[in-house]
């Protein structure tokens, strides 16, 4: 190992998404929640998301890295405990390491648990003999005084162990050395395999030459036929159809699994001979195991991974185990714990509503004296009027539109919410909620994925993965929707802003703007809750549900890279939003204002002809065209109706709050009814089409797609219909 | 009132293609209802006439000659006298709903909270509409179940029940009670040994020891030595357990804060998707746990637990079903 260096990753040269010629392929295994996706940035210097809560990764990436002059491709693995239970997560990192054909593996374990982190570790030994150990978070480790024998552990595993910091890159020279020699077969790996149960070595035994047999060159017979004891339906399935000895030969790719999975539904039911024999074989080897065999393999592993753990890992210093501890007495503690989260929280929307305020007016202001400036040079040239008002006033108005109102909150609320997730804070939230939960039948961990959903409904959908529980895990992605996302701040900023805290006084004015924005913020929660307890009483009968909850350790957030991530990755996303969502929509409604049939607008007539059906809500008919327009993206919902209500003729100075109030009521006519529903209606509508289609792609089934999108929508309808007659009912003053 | 007519019509056209969808769905249910009854009545050997079968399913005698008529245009029955008999493939079918009924039972009770008393009606909703591979692919994931929650069997894709087909005795574990279910009586040379030895359907027998020439068997007792070809004539099952799970005194619930306990195992009810991810998790038999949190809020559910270097929070029901001993503050 001579030729590593200790502290920088010398020879690793970030290749980034190119994957062009790679030499050597390699996938990155482990425990939920010990570094991968860090290593895996390091490494290839891509940016995936990294957070302190087991299940941060949910999907494959890809990525490459040049090391002493071979290319390498490194694949991000999703985190499992185990490979022994086929949850989507276990299946996607378990196909790769059998039928991807890695030509290694690094398995990133935490050194601070080594005994938990040894019960997958041997599980991927008795996969595969091609296999590196990243011991990861050896800077954690020495600060709690965990002493790990590295040397030890890698005579009792029998492959190499290097210690690593994967965030300041310490160790990862010799990593690469390693990875190296043990690939070229330089270091000769004697995995250590877990002794079996003697029943279950009997079976094992006795359909191991079998499938050596009908799949000559398979490497892990051994776990496949522990695999088929226990009735797995994915390799079943590959050794009844034969597909097992194409994936072995390499000829499928490794992420064949969704192949499969689209496959079984056509499938045409052919059958290779010696492959039902062996599942045959299976069925009457199984009958003869006890019942609980799965309970006796993983006390097995883990009665190993214990013996190994005492023998490598000595704690020299017990009191500072005990931090975490204390610190978490307190965020958990009965008088404590609830201000704190609160607080929080509150003190996280109000930096983010004020702190945003300045910049987003700056931008504004910027922004649209480049409109004025850009469409006057076209006027100068002589361009006629309408690409003027096309590309000035739709297209890029819309597009300065968005930028200026998302760009500053976003670029303050995730930095705020990162740092609390590098910390471990947000698993401590759903440990503290979980009993309001559990009373609707959902999952303490649905706490985090609604503050996900505060930042972007998709990205709360997507992040529900980490709820095992199919059942509470389905009733998080349908009730997402309810918590408000960025993209419809803007709309309840407008709305809290132009009409609540104008009827107060100046000094409580930005406290009642919050409050109401808050209080729409609790309509969505309530709502939530609501739906969910209908849900798990309804619909959802029936549908599997477990709880356990992880509370992993605090670590010192990386504010570097959040600071990174937050800016550069925001920017990006706000901009390629703007650009694709915005810019296309702001055209269309310029076009809309500006085509007159017998003199009305298209706009005028659209908006006339919904009228009267969005009276009946409270709304108007431009708020529902605004609605229309906006399926792509709900950022552009007030674009949308400002533009509307103020046609082409008017050139309007958009950060000025009095004429935005004078346009809306004066000119639009709205009342005190219509800025309440329209605030209810912005929580509880219908989620945006990207969500959509991200609830389509979790669920894979169209029919809680369609329940995802239309529930929300008929509520929302429903609540708003309720409370506009109502109103009219009680006579309720309508002057704001 | 023009806007109205538009949102009326969608929902008009939305409505009737809803009924029509449900109506072919029902068409199909009853369909599978009334095979799945006429497989019930030849297994047990009752006789089953187009009357019972009306008023099994409730049907009107038009409605039920309809049904008729169509399953044997589909060569699902025939008319054999008064009576209705099943063809091979309206066999098949009907084999194929009552696995599929049985596994979802089972599912039903190991994954998920529905009560028992609900499990078989939420059954006979989702037995319908599966196709042979997705009721292979619910069996695997369960584990190939051998009874439903109701202690029927669950039968294989050819129709045995596992109970009946049994293990050859040559491929039993050692020390492992079974009972035998099925003796081979060809050749008849190997039955009359088999049994001579009192190897009888019926008879719980326990393998002392084995060795290439044969096994040396406890039956009823008494010590008996078979040679191999005799052992391999001989189906065996699991030998039914009397004995109840004891309640141990103890569980990870009953636990204060900072108190210490060894697992003793998760209770046998606990099954499927929550044993696979507790027993990930580490709870296993043996596993020192220590409990360190207990939610305010809801009065001491969740509580978090120390268990294999990591803190694991876990809701009152679940820590009530893992088993527990308490262990002094100094050992390990
Ligand atoms: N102190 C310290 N923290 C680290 C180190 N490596 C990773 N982390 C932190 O550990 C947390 C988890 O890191 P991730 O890279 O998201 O972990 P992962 O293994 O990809 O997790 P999953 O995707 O959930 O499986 C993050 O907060 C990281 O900042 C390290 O070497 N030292
Ligand atoms: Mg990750």
């Amino acid at each position: 190992m001579a030729r590593a260096c200790k502290n920088c990753p010398l020879y690793v040269q970030q290749l980034g998404i190119d994957l062009s010629d790679w030499d050597y392929l390699v996938a990155l295994a482990g425990n939920p929640n010990t570094g991968k996706s860090t290593l895996f940035n390091r490494l290839t210097g891509l940016k995936q998301h990294v957070g302190n809560w087991p299940g941060k990764t949910v999907s494959r990436a890809e990525g490459g890295f040049e090391f002493n002059g071979k290319r390498y491709k490194l694949v991000d693995l999703p985190g499992t405990y185990s490979l022994l239970s086929a949850s989507v997560e276990e299946e996607i990192a378990r196909d790769f390491i059998l039928f991807g054909n890695p030509d290694a593996v690094i398995v990133v374990m935490d050194a601070t648990a080594i005994e938990r982190n040894l019960n997958l570790t041997l599980q991927i030994l008795e996969i595969t003999d091609r296999v590196v150990i990243a011991l990861n978070l050896m800077d954690e480790a020495r600060r709690k005084g965990i002493h790990v024998d590295h040397r030890r552990l890698a005579r009792e595993l029998g492959v190499p162990v290097v210690p690593i910091v994967a965030r300041t890159g310490e160790g990862l020279g010799y990593l690469m050395q390693a990875l190296e020699d043990v690939i070229e077969g330089r270091v000769r790996t004697h995995p250590r395999r877990i002794p079996l149960d003697p029943a279950l070595e009997h079976a094992v035994a006795e359909l191991v030459p079998l499938i050596e047999e009908a799949f000559p060159g398979v490497r892990n017979a051994r776990w496949i036929a522990i695999r088929l004891l226990d009735g797995d339906p994915s390799i079943e399935r590959a050794v009844k159809t034969g597909e097992l000895k194409r994936l072995i030969s390499g000829e499928l790719p490794g992420d064949f699994l969704e192949a499969v999975g689209e496959q079984t539904s056509t499938e045409s039911g052919e059958e290779y001979p010696p492959g039902v024999l062996i599942l045959q074989k299976a069925d009457l080897l199984r009958m003869a195991l006890e019942e609980d065999f799965r309970d006796k393999l993983v006390e097995d592993i883990y009665n190993e991974a214990a013996r190994i753990a005492r023998l490598v890992v000595r704690i020299e210093n017990p009191e500072a185990l005990t931090w975490d501890e204390r610190i978490d007495r307190i965020v958990t503690h009965p008088v404590w714990g609830l201000p704190i989260m609160l607080l929080g929280l509150a003190l996280a929307f109000w930096v983010t509503v004020v702190g945003a305020n300045y910049p987003s007016e700056l931008l504004a202001t910027v922004l649209f004296a480049v409109e004025n400036i850009g469409s006057r040079i076209f006027d100068a040239l002589g361009m006629p009027w309408w690409i003027t008002g096309f590309l000035w006033h739709g297209v890029y108005r819309g597009l300065a539109w968005v930028v200026s109102v998302m760009l500053p909150p976003m670029a303050i609320f995730f930095p705020i919410f990162t740092t609390l997730e590098d910390l471990g804070y947000l698993p401590r939230v759903a440990f503290n909620m979980d009993w309001l939960f559990k009373r609707v039948g959902a999952h303490g961990k649905q706490a985090l994925t609604m503050t996900m959903g505060f930042g972007c409904n998709a990205a709360g959908v997507i992040a529900t993965r980490i709820i095992e529980s199919p059942r509470e895990r389905l009733i998080a992605i349908l009730t997402n929707n309810f918590v408000p996302c960025n993209g419809r701040w803007p709309t309840l900023i407008m709305l809290g802003t132009v009409f609540v805290a104008s009827a107060f006084p100046p000094g409580f004015a930005a406290f009642a703007a919050a409050g109401s924005i808050v209080g729409a913020v609790l309509v969505g929660i309530l709502f939530t809750f609501i739906v969910s307890w209908l849900l798990s009483h309804t619909l959802l009968k029936g549908e599997p549900s477990a709880f356990t909850l992880e509370l992993p350790p605090y670590r010192r957030p990386d504010f570097k890279r959040i600071l990174y991530t937050s800016f550069i990755d925001r920017t990006i996303f706000v901009l390629w939003r703007a650009l694709y969502m915005a810019a296309p929509a702001g055209g269309l409604i310029w076009i809309l204002a500006n085509v007159h049939i017998h003199g009305r607008s298209l706009v005028h007539i659209i908006a006339s002809f919904l009228d009267p059906f969005g009276r009946l809500f409270g709304l108007d008919g431009v708020i529902i065209l605004s609605y229309i327009v906006a399926i792509p993206a709900n950022e552009i919902v007030v674009p949308t109706m400002i533009m509307a209500y103020s046609g082409a003729s008017t050139v309007m100075e958009l950060e000025n709050l009095h004429a935005l109030k004078e346009l809306l009521v004066g000119q639009a006519g709205w009342t005190l009814l219509t800025a309440i529903s329209l605030m209810l209606f912005a929580v509880l509508h219908n989620p945006c089409s990207t969500t959509i289609l991200t609830i389509w792609k979790e669920t894979g089934s169209k029919k809680w797609t369609l329940v995802g999108a239309l529930m929300p929508l008929g509520i929302a309808f429903l609540v708003t219909f309720l409370v506009a007659q109502t109103w009219h009912l009680l006579g309720l003053p309508l002057t704001p | 009132m023009s806007w109205l007519l538009i949102p009326a019509l969608i929902l008009l056209v939305v409505l009737g293609l809803r009924l029509w969808e449900e109506y072919r769905i029902r068409r199909r249910d009853t369909l599978e209802d009334a095979i799945k009854y006429l497989y019930d009545c030849e297994e047990q050997n009752r006789h089953a006439t187009p009357e019972a079968l009306a008023g099994r399913l409730g049907l009107s005698t038009r409605a039920t000659h309809r049904l008729l008529r169509r399953m044997a245009q589909r060569g699902l029955i025939r008319f054999c006298g008064t009576r209705v008999c099943l063809t091979p493939a309206g066999k098949a079918l009907g084999l194929q709903l009552l696995r599929a009924h049985r596994l979802w039972e089972r599912y039903l009770s190991d994954f998920t909270d529905v009560p028992l008393a609900e499990i078989h009606r939420l059954a006979d909703k989702r037995e319908h509409h599966l196709t042979p591979e997705e009721i292979q692919a619910l069996e695997a994931t369960l584990g190939y179940p051998r009874q439903d929650p109701h202690g029927d069997p669950i039968p294989t894709e050819k129709g045995e029940t596992r109970a009946e087909v049994g293990v050859p005795l040559t491929d039993w574990p050692v020390g492992k009670p079974a009972r035998i279910v099925h003796v081979e009586d060809e050749p008849e040379d190997l039955f009359a040994q088999a049994l001579a030895e009192g190897l009888l359907p019926g008879v719980d027998v326990v393998i002392v020891e084995a060795r290439p020439e044969g096994l040396h068997l406890k039956v009823d007792g008494n010590d008996v030595w078979i040679a191999s070809i005799i052992a391999a004539q001989v189906h065996v099952i699991p030998a039914p357990q009397q004995v109840e799970e004891e309640h141990p005194p103890m569980s990870l619930a009953d636990l204060t804060l900072g108190e210490k306990a060894r697992v003793l195992g998760i209770a046998k009810d606990v099954r499927g998707l929550l044993r696979r991810r507790l027993l990930d998790l580490g709870f296993t038999r043996g596993a020192v746990v220590q409990e360190v949190l207990e939610s305010a809020f809801g009065h001491g559910d969740p509580k978090a637990y120390r268990v294999r270097g990591t803190l694991i929070a876990l809701r009152r029901e679940q820590a009530a079903r893992i088993y527990a001993e308490p262990v002094e503050d100094n050992e390990e």
